[in-house]
């Protein structure tokens, strides 16, 4: 009796031992999980209509979309040879016209601009520093690195159109969300989704489609390619600390005001990381 | 409804016999010594009274106090024991010892942590106490503590160790 | 159809109750009875509500057979519906039925039991499974549980089972063992020493499967804690350590840090003095046999106290609750006796006790500059054991002195100095501390053997919350009768519109084992705290009948 309990509680104690889930550190969530702890991530897609594997970037940015929703903030920047219309006559293909100042500065228009001599599709994540230039097929792990992060600003997006003056008026509030000693740039640009016009596309037959869908098309910026540096004298060092930028820029004929969004960035001056970014849509 | 509940308590409060013996638990003594509740209602054929009481229960101190300060001549007069079980949990557990050294209560004192001694015996709310005869049967029990209480108390002792009815 | 089943209840059991007495082959029966009753009425000045059953009854009943080494019981409980105040999310308390049926063997080294039961390891810090009827939590375990005796002084349990979920049960499977060796009794030649030694150890582990969309969550998690008892002569000293793996849940915001906690005691007495010194430090402990649970539902551990228990009502409006996510606490207390028949003492002595208890926050530090702390599917923070942090979560100092001073009055008076962390306790946000002073006098005539009658003044100061309380109680006790009168008034609320009177009048009749209490009148909204888990108590207006019984 004695003996045969004895082995009883001693099967019990290995048992209970052995009961034990330790989750080692890297392996908290599930391989496919995230945490957005509200962090955006801008994604600048360097893209072209007449680039024929463009498109594969512009699935990867829906796919990220979907999954990442608005944790995505995307700007396509149309540049480059692929940008080029092909002529004005709007009956027929690539008569559009995607260009814009920013993006020519960016990519070049008939010589390399400032990322270089550029073969797209390419594009940069969360940060403006050419070195960080990468495809589309890198996007999502680029993207997965900040997404657990916490917003180290906070940008609050004050805006409205004049129809007397047809002009775009903003303010923007960037807000300190962690203490830091970092030099601050804020980039602030106007950006427009449901664009439908020609884009060639290589896994497509006919390769030239006419109705397709050109999304966070770059239309013009508030305050140049890089914006400007705001914070002086650590004015945004401390949590709480905020600057308020205001802007006004005209508005374009062929945009359609309503499918235009307001999309505005805060970076490192140092080192180009973008650090959090905001969207305010003009719809009203 | 209300007739029911009438009915009820009637059925209740007309029942006060006991025959019930002490259950088989293990409870703490002061120096984290384990023993049996059997072992601690051994009086050498002579009653046993077992008080349940916490430290933070104004009632239940003003009772043994009012035991201890009787316990002399009770004990002389009927050979009868004091047994007093602290319901005090983790929290004040630690201090029963300290707390009552300090009154100088010449009770045996046990610790029942986790309410088990105190569920056997059935006792809802403390203070609860239980009279043993000398076959270590529950042969009276009382709840609540009012002023006076002791008398009555002492009147039923002294009844059991005669070995006469309590009624 | 409900009144018909209480009939039918009724019936049965006194036919059960008429029955107890006759022993049959030398088995016997014993249980116990309580009916809480109370009638609603609207008060808006109090926020007291009235139910659309205007009667609401919380009652239950214990029944125990025992022959011999055997015996089996069974409680039946009704909430119809539950009283106001209780675990009652959705009504998921309401009904009748019989919960908690056990049966157990018992044999001088062995106790087997099935079913039902109720088991703590060392202090709690990893299992505790327990009732407490006054805040209605009843985490009683489903399952088996063995009991044996190895040798003189050492000791074994084994649990496994499930805990209890209001009518069901939790979704964790239980499993725990706890070991403790006596070596005074153990070892023949120590069994005369002054110096008495005993340590013990558990462990526990708890199974739930995850299906987490998320987070790898960990489907069993593990814990161990060991304990130390030593005592020389008046010197006791007792510690106990826990450690816990790596339990995300909701509450800890799905942090992956294993949890800790460390409770010392030391305490000196002789005759006429005690000295209680303790510390507690408990970092992410917190442990339920449901990662989704809430409130005081299926707790698996639980951290005392380091608190004094204020059972006098107006120092209980602020009662202290344990903080498993963490807190760092002291407490001292002294007990002394002034002796007898001396100038100060008295004729019959006077007791002096002091407390002092403060608990403060645990300091943590960000495992990264840019994750903030107890960010979800990280680690969470970094602490060290015994680490102190800034935030003060309570503080009480207490004196009580009570006193005989002839053979018919007592005295008992006592100061409380309260600091109560009101945000943090309460959970809510934009409230200041409150810094209260409480003096109360408690002072019972005794008129003749029997007869006695109790007066019960409390004062409360404080410039926050509801600002200061008066009391004033008066009892009046015959044999086996009382009578209480007593008002409560906040008097000095900032509000001088809401002023209240929580007045009351009861009375009560107690004989043997029976109890019935009808009381009638205002009770204040509140916080009622035993053992780490509070309720919160309703304002409420109206009769209260209140009957207990053992049998």
């Amino acid at each position: 009796m004695k003996t045969r309990f004895l082995i009883y509680t001693a099967v019990i104690v290995l048992g209970v031992l052995h009961s034990c889930d330790k989750i080692e550190e890297g392996e908290y969530l599930k391989d496919d999980a995230y945490i957005w702890n509200g962090r955006k991530i801008v994604i600048l897609d360097m893209t072209g209509h007449k680039c024929g594997h463009c498109p594969r970037g512009h699935e990867v940015i829906t796919e990220l979309i979907t999954k990442y929703g608005d944790a995505v903030v995307p700007i396509a920047i149309h540049g480059t040879s692929n940008a080029r219309p092909e002529t004005q006559d709007t009956a027929l293909p690539f008569h559009y016209d995607f260009r814009t100042d920013i993006g020519d500065f960016l990519t070049g228009r008939d010589s390399p601009g400032y990322y270089g001599d550029l073969f797209l599709p390419t594009g940069i994540v969360n940060s403006y520093a050419v070195e960080k230039l990468s495809g589309y097929y890198n996007w999502e792990t680029q993207l997965a690195e900040y997404i657990a992060l916490y917003p180290e600003f906070l940008i609050e997006i004050e805006a409205n159109t004049n129809i007397a003056d047809s002009s775009i008026n903003c303010s923007v509030k960037t807000i300190t969300n962690m203490d830091n000693a970092r030099k601050i740039s804020l980039t602030v640009l106007v950006v427009e989704d449901h664009i439908i016009q020609w884009q060639k596309d290589y896994n497509s037959n006919p390769e030239n489609i006419e109705d397709y869908e050109h999304n966070h098309v770059l239309r013009a910026g508030f305050n140049g390619a890089f914006g400007e540096i705001i914070n002086k004298n650590n004015s945004l060092a401390t949590v709480g600390q905020e600057i308020t930028k205001s802007y006004s820029i005209k508005q374009n004929p062929n945009w359609v005001i309503d499918n235009c969004m307001i999309v505005a960035f805060v970076y490192d001056n140092d080192t180009k990381e973008i650090l959090q970014a905001e969207v305010f849509p003009l719809k009203k | 409804m209300k007739n029911i509940f009438l009915v009820l308590i009637i059925g209740l409060l007309s029942i006060n016999l006991f025959s019930q013996e002490v259950p088989q638990v293990q409870i703490k003594d002061l120096n984290g010594k384990t023993v049996n509740t059997k072992s601690i209602v051994e009086n050498d054929g002579k009653p046993v009274l077992v008080s349940f009481f916490a430290t933070w229960c104004k009632p239940c101190i003003k009772e043994l106090s009012a035991f201890n300060d009787e316990y002399e001549d009770w004990a002389e007069e009927t050979g009868v024991k004091i047994v007093a079980i602290s319901t005090d949990n983790a929290r004040s557990s630690s201090s029963v010892g300290p707390f009552v050294n300090a009154r100088g209560w010449e009770f045996d004192i046990y610790l029942d942590a986790n309410g088990d001694f105190k569920r056997a015996m059935n006792v809802g709310n403390v203070p609860h106490t239980f009279l043993l005869d000398g076959n270590g049967k529950v042969v009276w029990q009382h709840t609540s503590y009012l002023e006076g209480d002791e008398d009555h108390t002492f009147e039923i002792i002294k009844k059991v160790a005669k070995g006469q009815a309590i009624k | 159809m409900k009144k018909l089943t209480i009939l039918i209840l009724s019936i049965l059991s006194s036919g059960v109750f008429s029955l107890y007495s006759q022993e049959n082959n030398g088995g016997q029966v014993s249980g116990n009875f309580q009916s809480d009753i109370q009638y609603y009425m609207e008060d808006n000045q109090i926020g007291a509500v009235a139910v659309d059953e205007n009667v609401l009854v919380n009652s239950w009943a214990n029944f125990a057979y025992t022959q011999g080494n055997f015996s089996a019981g069974f409680r039946y409980e009704g909430y119809l519906n539950s009283l106001l105040g209780y675990p009652n999310q959705g009504g998921i308390n309401d009904g009748i039925g019989m919960p908690i049926k056990w049966a157990m063997f018992n044999n001088n080294n062995l106790e087997i039991t099935v079913g039902n039961y109720y088991e703590q390891f060392g202090n709690g810090l990893i299992f505790r499974s327990y009732e407490e009827k006054t805040l209605g939590v009843d985490n009683a375990m489903m399952g088996f549980r063995v009991k044996y005796t190895i040798a003189p002084g050492v000791y074994l349990k084994g649990v496994v089972g499930k805990q209890r979920y209001y009518w069901d049960y939790g979704p964790s499977i239980v499993r725990g063992v706890d070991g403790e060796i006596q070596f005074n009794d153990l070892i023949t030649s120590l069994s005369e020493s002054n110096f008495r030694f005993a340590a013990g150890g558990s462990f526990v582990s708890k199974f739930q499967k995850e299906n987490n969309p998320t987070y790898n969550l960990p489907q069993n998690v593990g814990s161990a804690a060991g304990r130390i008892n030593m005592s020389y002569k008046g010197i006791n000293l007792s510690s106990e350590y826990a450690y816990k793996i790596n339990d995300p849940n909701p509450e800890n915001n799905y942090i992956y840090k294993p949890g800790q906690a460390f409770l010392i005691n030391a305490t000196y007495s002789q005759k006429g003095l005690g000295v209680v010194l303790g510390t507690k430090w408990v970092d992410n402990m917190l442990s339920r046999s449901d990662r989704n649970a809430t409130l005081s539902d299926l707790t698996l551990n639980l951290m005392p106290e380091i608190s004094k228990n204020h059972t006098y009502t107006l120092p209980a409006f602020y009662p202290y609750a344990s903080q498993p996510i963490g807190e760092f606490g002291v407490k001292a207390n002294v007990f002394y006796k002034i002796p007898k028949n001396t100038i100060i003492g008295g004729k019959y002595g006077t007791t002096v006790s002091l407390y002092y208890s403060r608990v403060h926050d645990i300091d943590r530090t960000r495992i990264s500059d840019t994750i903030p702390e107890f960010s979800s599917g990280t680690l969470g923070y970094n602490s060290n054991l015994f680490s102190i942090g800034k935030e003060l979560f309570y503080q009480d100092m207490t004196v009580e002195i009570s006193r005989k001073w002839n053979k018919n009055i007592y005295t008992n008076i006592s100061y409380v100095n309260l600091l109560y962390n009101y945000n943090l306790l309460r959970g809510v946000a934009g409230y200041d501390n409150v810094y209260a002073h409480i003096g109360i006098v408690d002072m019972t005539y005794k008129i003749k053997s029997g007869v006695a009658i109790r007066g019960e003044f409390q004062g409360m100061f404080t410039d926050q919350d509801e600002g200061n309380w008066g009391l004033g109680l008066i009892e009046l006790t015959i044999p086996k009768w009382f009578f209480t009168v007593f008002d409560n008034w906040n008097y000095g609320n900032p509000d001088s519109n809401n002023r209240p009177h929580y007045l009351s009048a009861g009375f009560g009749f107690v004989s043997g084992g029976n109890r019935i209490q009808i009381t009638y009148g205002k009770q204040r909204e509140g916080v009622m705290c035993i053992g780490g888990v509070c309720r919160n108590v309703p304002a409420s207006n109206g009769f209260s009948l209140s009957i207990s019984s053992t049998f």
